[in-house]
């Protein structure tokens, strides 16, 4: 069960659905704007991210025996929100790029502005 | 395609510095290519403010980062017509006392607001400013009502905007067709990698859907941004000042809940603004759709979990001032710049201080809550909660967001501080010239599109008079 970092990056937008009351859109949606924008970002921001999202998904691998991405929903919300909250640095801005961008995601913005 | 171009006159990007100079060289008769790095796209191409939006016609999917404590995430736009696409067109020019105190500072030559006075009218003759007809929508009106509490002024920003037909006055909509129609040529999806000069002409090595195209050019300006245009120059060797000295107009954001709905679908964007603190701070309104409420409530739970029930009561409402100084170097084998940032503590304690007077003029205007945006503030329900938020912002978890970068090249006659002359010329680059924010010599404080529009004109003016030289 090799950690997987598209999985993790679904797995973290299903879990910020989860957590998110009334948000109309999909996590598939949200998902899919976190990827692209990924693959978007500036090329040398991707492998520091890459390596730190996979080793988010590893993380209860030795307590659970499972990566992230397989755990069920409410173990999952544990993990997102204990490194959402953790004293370090990285481990929470690795959490407020995704769940932002999640969040972007899942408040689809249908009205014209002008 | 041809693996060279030849042509009189090569303008590197097509955001508002380099259609304006375009369009200028197009119409003085000149052979003119306008290379863009990324999509042809129409104006509507994709909903304003949507993730589509983001993904299609921002740089790096709108992801920029300047390192620092605290870092700043900036936004640039990547298509023809740059940031002009994006943005919301506020419009305003230089205000006088920035032109007076650049041209003192790094010895402009001749850019006093009556000189530059033309330039701006010319521009706003093809790009044109319109006030909102009839009243603010509520969610802008009621920062005018807060500061008018407070006894403060309030000002309504004009626009790049045609109220009439419901178009923005983006350059694709403006100098792009006004380049076309001279005869110019645009060519998007064409990067430029490197410059050189070669015998008396410009080389640019440029990479056009996988292949290397060269442009050989008699005359070659560089408009690629405030951030690309100093990585551009540096990869291609010109160092002089450049890249040592970008500016931002750094943002923290306060998210209002009001007693009765104030952001309502269809309604037009909010235009007011408080400008009489600046250049401490300045204050002003955005575009508060449920997805942008989410964004900048993305570390505030409380408030966030409100947005179902009550967006329509929510407004965004953001402060900036000018702090921050940055490097942009390149970094090896990478194709994007590495940007670092410093602040200095005097700028970020009086923008925060700008955040408490935001809060102040949004509870005069009846707030029931109001966020700050800040990981781990809480939410206030009245002013006297002020009190309780730290005495400084915290340096190493406030992140800081800007849409406008500039003065990474900053002209002028003292070669000590600055890249290029007081017309744009490279020092000592053989009549290359730049043609783009980087020109700043600072924060414009006011919103930045008109002065780069008009410098860009005052400067192309110049280098079509004589000739390129
Ligand atoms: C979201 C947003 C909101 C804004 N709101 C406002 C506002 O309300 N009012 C205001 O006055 N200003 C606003 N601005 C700022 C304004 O848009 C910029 O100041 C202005 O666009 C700067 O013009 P420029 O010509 O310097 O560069 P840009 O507009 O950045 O254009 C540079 C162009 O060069 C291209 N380029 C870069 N590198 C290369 C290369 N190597 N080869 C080929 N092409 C290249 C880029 O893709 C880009 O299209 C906003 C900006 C953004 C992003």
């Amino acid at each position: 069960m090799p950690a997987d970092f598209a999985a993790t990056v679904r797995a973290l937008a299903e879990t910020v659905a989860l957590r998110e009351q009334g948000a109309s859109g999909r996590s598939e949606a949200a998902s899919r704007f976190v990827l692209d924008s990924f693959a978007g970002m500036p090329a040398y921001l991707r492998p520091p991210l890459r390596a730190a999202t996979l080793l988010f998904d590893a993380w209860p691998i030795v307590r659970r025996r499972r990566p992230f991405h397989r755990l069920p929903p409410a173990e999952r919300l544990r993990q997102m929100e204990s490194w959402e909250a953790s004293p370090i640095g990285a481990a929470r801005m690795l959490m407020t790029f995704y769940i932002s961008l999640s969040l972007f995601g899942l408040w689809p913005d249908e009205d014209p502005h002008g | 395609m041809a693996d060279r171009l030849r042509t009189h006159v090569a303008v590197i990007g097509s955001g508002p510095g380099g259609a304006v100079t375009a369009a200028l060289c197009a119409e003085a008769g000149y052979e003119t290519l306008l290379v863009e790095e990324g999509d042809d796209l129409p104006l509507d191409a994709c909903a304003h403010f949507s993730g589509d939006e983001i993904l299609r016609k921002y740089r790096n999917a709108g992801i920029g980062m300047a390192f620092g404590k605290p870092s700043i995430s900036y936004v640039e736009g990547c298509c023809v017509g740059g940031g002009s696409e994006v943005n919301r067109g506020l419009y305003h020019r230089t205000p006088p006392y920035v032109l007076e105190q650049w041209a003192k500072a790094y010895r402009v030559e001749q850019l006093s607001p009556d000189l530059l006075a033309p330039h701006f009218a010319a521009c706003e003759g093809t790009a044109r400013i319109a006030f909102l007809p009839g009243s603010a929508p509520p969610l802008s009106q009621r920062l005018g009502d807060g500061a008018g509490e407070l006894g403060w002024e309030t000002i309504q920003a004009p626009r790049l905007y045609d109220y009439e037909s419901g178009r923005k006055q983006s350059m694709s909509a403006t100098f792009i067709p006004r380049f076309r129609r001279a005869g110019g040529q645009v060519m998007a999806n064409m990067r430029a990698l490197r410059i050189r000069r070669n015998g008396k002409q410009w080389h640019a090595a440029t990479l056009h859907q996988g292949r290397e195209v060269t442009i050989e050019a008699d005359a070659l300006f560089i408009a690629c941004g405030a951030v690309q245009t100093p990585a551009l120059l540096r990869r291609s060797g010109f160092r002089h000042n450049v890249g040592n000295s970008l500016r931002f107009h750094p943002m923290l954001k306060a998210v209002a809940l009001f007693d009765r709905p104030v952001n309502r679908p269809g309604d037009p964007d909010p235009v007011h603004q408080i400008k009489m603190f600046e250049p401490r701070f300045g204050i002003g309104c955005s575009i508060s759709s449920p997805a942008l409420l989410a964004l900048a409530l993305a570390g505030s739970p409380q408030m966030r979990r409100r947005i179902a029930a009550d967006a329509a009561r929510m407004g965004i409402y953001y402060v900036q001032n000018g702090t921050g100084h940055a490097r942009v170097r390149g970094l090896p084998l990478a194709r994007d710049p590495l940007v670092s940032v410093r602040h200095e503590g005097g700028d970020l304690d009086d923008l925060y201080d700008g955040l408490k007077h935001l809060m102040r003029a949004l509870f005069a205007a009846g707030a029931e809550a109001v966020q700050p945006c800040l990981p781990g503030f809480p939410m206030l329900h009245s002013v006297d909660e002020l009190a309780s938020l730290p005495g400084r912002l915290p340096r190493r978890s406030a992140m800081l967001t800007s849409v406008h970068v500039f003065a990474s090249c900053p002209m002028g006659e003292d070669r000590r501080l600055s890249a290029t002359d007081s017309w744009g010329r490279v020092h000592d680059g053989d009549g290359l010239r730049i043609a783009d924010a980087s020109l700043m010599c600072g924060p414009t404080i006011a919103n930045p599109q008109g002065s780069v529009m008009a410098i860009a004109h005052r400067n192309a003016l110049h280098a079509i008079e004589r000739r390129f030289a």
